[in-house]
């Protein structure tokens, strides 16, 4: 049988990938985490939820060591059979579908509220679409390896975001703690949990790594780099808007504003929106080979470069239909959007896969190792 | 060797002999191919005629060896190819006397032809290289690389005697590549003169050549250069069999072999490094590269060449580490800039004049008051007389080359912006882009991105920033999906190898870069010993 991804990437690439995959989320979402009350406060819930992430990505790499070599896609048919299987792969098919085009859409819309109001939004998505199909037919390891350069440019400017602002920090905004009690605390750590979901995707990267030893390691160091990042970026917006963060739509763009450095950086809202569209690359591009890779090994397809351009118009396609105004598709990842989507998907899902691998294993203790 | 033209024409058999009249090149080459000497060296005589057309610089020297035996002689050579004093001194004169003596003592008709022919061989001819020979294009291929042939009559065969002189072109200063310390010589013409010159930086027996000719009418002799026991094994047999699928009829600079060997022929960049410097040759071979000289052009080709390897000079490990480090990133920079800033400057004036501080702002606009065009018109139209300026300014004869750079400067710079056609905020990125492009030492990459910029000015015309991002990001993609001989175009930045970082875009001391590079060795990993950081002697407290 023909080898569908023959790439391998390495420790950092890994890492590349998903904590860039992530970037999506910590610059729409983490200094407000729409839709909850928490406002200043939300940094507590945001750590809180990089705490309560690190046992799930644990139990991920747990089942992925169970069944070696083996994509979420493939396990979940070896666990429950292949028709409940089937359906189940596609449900993580059709989440990863969405991700891409959440990931499309949100960089496509960020450029038409900011800087290009009068392009229509159908041509960033085409266009972002494009590149990301393009790089995924070339591989995971083309992928990973433009992954690798744009994560030290994505980082490095998002350092430069969460710094220069610092004349206008505000030490006072971060009191009182829990000034509105502990109930809106909650609710974000719940929202900011949910949205760690999008983790999963690790699931169909981990049989591609060059060393599968370190994939605990690596998955937990992704949680706590892209948790760190989120905290940070919480705490920023928190010191200088104070009270009024939790009415700002693109919380990076406005803090970016406020920069001002010895009067040459003082219109710095491109830099957001560089790691933004990179960022939103990487992600989108990464759930598209994800779902590539998901449908190739569904359908028991031999090919899977002729799946990018379908694939990606899908995504398109989805990016455009699925939300219909900009807040629409940054309210996606509330509780009661995403939320409860990505809470079945991505944590009730693979912890039934989780227990049904476990009980298999203590049934049939020889086949639970060849898988 | 099956020649490769009887296969595209379906020819199984090389043709019986026939006549030359009327025939074609792949005809006519197969006839002589076809061809052995013959005992009679008139024959042999008139074959050479018949193949060289009696061409007026084919010259023969009727000898006979001996006094009565009077065993006849022929020597053939190219007028212009040889040493003339060579040929007589090493050649003819030891035949004629030789045979002379041997008469006068009585032994010459004691020899048979054939102990005549082994006699010259190992004795008479006083020559270094002399081969032995019984095909009639081996003969012809020794003829045209400038040796003179010896025919003994009633003998089938022939001595090919190297005899080459033909003026050449004396090592000189690098033209493309100028260093200020280093080295100050070049490759030159001459493939025997390349290697020598590597030969004189490595001292050692371990650098290895490996010659192949390629073109089948050229004839074009390619040697393959590397350090056995630091070279992978399988790079090199990779670059033997990528140099034995070369099926053409000429080889006219390594231009040639690059175009049918590159891993990527569609890519705007170069993924074979080419050279003129024996030094940066050198420091590639013992990196593990494989260079390939080929004869007939002073530009050699190293394999695999990575995208960090063009912003490279040799000069940058002759200075001290901080000014080669400087260098390196300023040429990164200069590389960065010379792709980006025309398409940012057209991206920022058409579609986010917010972006720029307003006084920038205000001067830019009232600049371009006067200005009829669009932005990325007058962008374009610039980029483009900027091209042909420096097009005309190679191709020129010199004396008229300073006339075109002050037409230039005048009418591009002065007229230009007077006559309200462009603005001279844009003068200035074009020019400061044009310097910045051609920072890179080696030519063909400064080409990229000259080629580069104009898409990226349509797209920035188009949709702006996210155009420019969008240009800058599909490059990326591309540069990611290259590799070179099987080593990834991008390395060591993607994939990220720290541990080379310190030969990128700093230069770290050379006692500090312990290791070849990762990407290219498996087995001589290590190349010198650690710690050797110098470190003067404390002065002793001896007053």
């Amino acid at each position: 049988m023909a080898v569908l991804e023959g790439g391998k990437i390495s420790g950092k690439q890994f890492l590349a990938m998903t904590v860039l995959s992530r970037i999506l989320a910590v610059l729409i979402e983490a200094p407000t985490i729409s839709g909850t009350k928490a406002g200043h406060d939300v940094w507590i819930s945001v750590l809180a939820s990089t705490f309560m992430t690190i046992p799930w990505a644990l139990m991920l790499v747990h089942l992925a060591k169970m069944f070696p070599g083996k994509t979420l896609i493939e396990y979940s048919q070896i666990i429950l059979g292949p028709w409940l299987g089937r359906m189940v792969g596609f449900v993580f098919i059709v989440f990863f579908l969405q991700q891409s085009a959440h990931a499309a859409r949100v960089a496509g819309d960020a450029y038409v509220t900011t800087i290009m109001p009068e392009t229509p939004l159908i041509v960033f998505i085409a266009i972002l679409t494009a590149l990301s199909a393009n790089c995924a037919r070339s591989g995971l390891e083309v992928l990973a390896r433009a992954a690798d350069i744009v994560f030290l440019v994505v980082i490095f400017l998002l350092v430069l975001i969460l710094v220069l602002p610092i004349n206008n920090v505000e030490l006072l905004n971060l009191l009182p703690v829990a000034g509105s009690g502990w109930r809106p605390i909650v609710e974000a750590t719940l929202s900011s949990f949910a949205i760690f979901g999008e983790l999963l995707v690790v699931a169909m990267l981990f049989p591609y790594l060059n060393e599968p030893k370190k994939a605990g390691r690596l998955a937990v160091t992704t949680v706590l780099v892209s948790g760190f990042l989120f905290t940070w970026f919480s705490i920023m917006v928190a010191l200088v808007f104070g009270p009024t963060m939790s009415s700002l739509v693109l919380p990076a763009f406005t803090l970016s504003r406020t920069i001002e450095f010895a009067s040459i950086l003082e219109r710095v809202e491109v830099i957001p929106l560089v790691a933004w569209t990179l960022g939103a690359g990487v992600k989108q591009t990464v759930f598209l080979w994800a779902s590539m890779l998901g449908i190739a090994q569904l359908c028991n397809l031999r090919d899977l470069k002729s799946l990018a351009y379908p694939v990606g118009a899908l995504v398109a396609g989805f990016a455009v239909w699925l939300f219909s105004t900009i807040f629409d598709a940054l309210q996606f990842y509330t509780v009661t959007e995403f939320g409860s989507l990505a809470i079945l998907v991505c944590y009730l899902i693979p912890l039934l896969l989780y227990i049904g691998a476990l009980i298999r294993r203590a049934v049939q203790p020889s086949q639970g190792k060849e898988g | 060797m099956g020649k490769w033209w009887r296969r595209l024409r379906g020819r199984k058999e090389p043709p019986q002999p026939q006549d030359f009249a009327g025939a074609s090149l792949s005809e006519l080459l197969d006839f002589i191919e076809a061809q052995a000497l013959v005992p009679d060296s008139r024959e042999n005589e008139a074959k050479l005629k018949q193949a060289f057309g009696d061409s007026s610089d084919l010259a023969f020297r009727h000898l006979v060896f001996g006094y009565d035996s009077k065993v006849p002689i022929v020597v053939a050579h190219l007028d212009g190819m040889v040493d003339s004093a060579t040929l007589n001194n090493g050649l003819i004169r030891p035949i004629v006397e030789e045979g002379l003596r041997l008469a006068a003592e009585g032994l010459d008709e004691r020899l048979s032809r054939e102990q005549v022919f082994a006699l010259m061989h190992q004795q008479i001819l006083q020559l270094s290289s002399v081969h032995e020979m019984a095909e009639l294009d081996k003969v012809i291929d020794y003829l045209v690389r400038g040796n003179a042939v010896v025919l003994v009559d009633g003998v089938p065969k022939a001595l090919a005697c190297e005899v080459k002189g033909w003026s050449e072109r004396n090592v000189e200063q690098p033209t493309t590549e100028v260093a200020i310390r280093g080295p100050q010589h070049a490759f030159v013409e001459n493939r025997r003169i390349n290697t020598s010159l590597l030969r004189r930086i490595i001292a050692s027996p371990l650098l290895w050549f490996e010659d192949f000719t390629v073109g089948a009418v050229t004839n074009t002799v390619v040697t393959v250069a590397y350090m056995k026991g630091i070279v992978d094994d399988s790079l090199v047999e990779e670059v033997r069999q990528r140099i034995n699928s070369i099926e053409v009829d000429a080889i006219l600079e390594s231009g040639y072999i690059e175009e049918f060997i590159e891993d990527a022929p569609y890519s705007p960049f170069p993924t074979i490094l080419r050279t003129e410097r024996p030094d940066k040759v050198a420091s590639a071979l013992l990196e593990g590269r494989v260079a390939i000289i080929t004869d007939g052009t002073p530009y050699v080709l190293i394999v695999p060449a990575t995208f960090v390897a063009f912003l490279t000079a040799s000069e940058d490990y002759y200075e001290r580490a901080f000014t080669g480090s400087l260098v390196r990133a300023i040429r990164a920079l200069a590389f960065f800039l010379a792709l980006t800033l025309p398409s940012t400057y057209v991206a920022i004036t058409n579609f986010h004049q917010e972006l720029l501080p307003t006084p920038l702002t205000l001067s830019i606009a009232a600049q371009r008051e006067g200005v009829p065009f669009v932005a990325i018109v007058e962008a374009l139209f610039l980029e483009f007389s900027f091209e042909l300026l420096r097009e005309a300014g190679i191709r020129l004869p010199k004396p008229i080359g300073s006339a075109i750079s002050i037409v230039g400067a005048l009418i591009l710079g002065e007229a230009a912006v007077s006559a309200g056609l462009v603005s001279s905020a844009l003068v200035i990125v074009v020019a400061a882009t044009a310097i910045a492009s051609f920072i890179s030492p080696i030519y063909s990459m400064s080409i990229s991105v000259h080629l580069l910029r104009f898409p990226m000015i349509i797209l920035a015309g188009t949709l702006g920033l996210f155009g420019v991002i969008m240009g800058f990001a599909a490059i990326l993609i591309h540069l990611c999906s290259v590799r070179s001989f099987g080593v990834p175009y991008l390395t060591p930045l993607a994939p990220i190898m720290l541990s080379e970082w310190k030969d990128t875009m700093v230069r770290l001391p050379l006692w500090q870069m312990d290791t070849r590079p990762e990407a290219l060795v498996k087995k001589e990993y290590i190349r010198q010993s650690p710690r050797q950081r110098p470190q003067p002697p404390r002065q002793e407290d001896d007053r």
